[in-house]
């Protein structure tokens, strides 16, 4: 693919990702086909810094988890008080990875 | 697919030990208000969350108090089957090398997510915390 279209797609979606796995992401859109350039426009990613407004303010009911596709962990820390509470104060660090993980994933589904 | 094997069952047995460590805990009387409530909604808002009141709904029912036990909080039965049925699932399933419990997970996690399933729990959840809230637990 045209190197410009990729810096852009790079540009307006970097924050959706793991700095390390930008550099593996614009490899693989530079190799893609010219055709799939409007697909990967359309791939709607999830916002790490909505799912860290809605950890603090609903972590403890797990919404975080649901939100992110992450069911069963939701279940679990709905059931819990967000795990006795500790859980809910871990998941305000980790949900952020979680959801770049999350977006990197399904990134990768839509190469294969 | 969310959690590999080796993650779920690590998360899955220390939540237990956790939650089987806090019960034991809270069986001698002396303990119960040294810690409070850990619940970081009602620490900040006052408003119970749905699960509020399943610590002392387990603890009723290992007294054997069961309709004091529905009363604080039905999940906590729900709670309790967990807690006393995952460890020996685990157990079994890593001395034998299987891996039915993450076949469960996934299941359960692909089922639930349907929305015939879902909006039937939602509202289920809602209910109980308003009844949380109304009883003040």
């Amino acid at each position: 693919m045209d190197s410009n279209k990729v810096d852009m797609f790079i540009l307006s979606n970097g924050k959706f990702f793991e700095s390390n796995q930008l550099m593996y992401i614009r490899e693989q859109l530079l190799a893609m086909d010219d055709s799939k350039w409007s697909l990967v426009q359309t791939i709607q990613f999830k916002d790490p810094t909505t799912s860290i407004i809605v950890s603090i303010l609903a972590g403890t009911l797990g919404i975080d988890r649901f939100m992110i596709g992450d069911t069963g962990l939701g279940i679990g820390k709905l059931l819990t008080c967000g795990g006795i509470g500790i859980w809910a104060l871990v998941d305000l660090f980790l949900i952020m990875g979680a959801t770049r993980e999350k977006n990197f994933t399904k990134f990768q589904q839509f190469l294969y | 697919m969310g959690l590999s094997r080796k993650h779920l069952y690590i998360l899955v047995l220390l939540s237990c030990a956790v939650g089987n460590s806090w019960l034991i805990m809270h069986l001698h009387s002396s303990w119960v208000n040294v810690v409070g409530p850990v619940c970081l909604l009602k620490k900040a808002t006052g408003i119970p969350c749905p699960s509020c009141g399943a610590t002392r709904s387990m603890i009723a029912l290992i007294h054997g108090d069961f309709l004091k036990a529905i009363l604080w909080n039905p999940m906590g039965l729900l709670l309790f089957g967990g807690l006393i049925i995952f460890p020996f699932w685990l157990m079994h399933d890593l001395t034998l090398k299987k891996n039915s419990f993450h076949v469960f997970y996934a299941t359960v996690e692909k089922t639930i997510t349907q929305k015939h399933v879902a909006w039937p729990l939602i509202v289920l959840i809602l209910l109980n915390w308003c009844w949380n809230i109304y009883k003040g637990v």
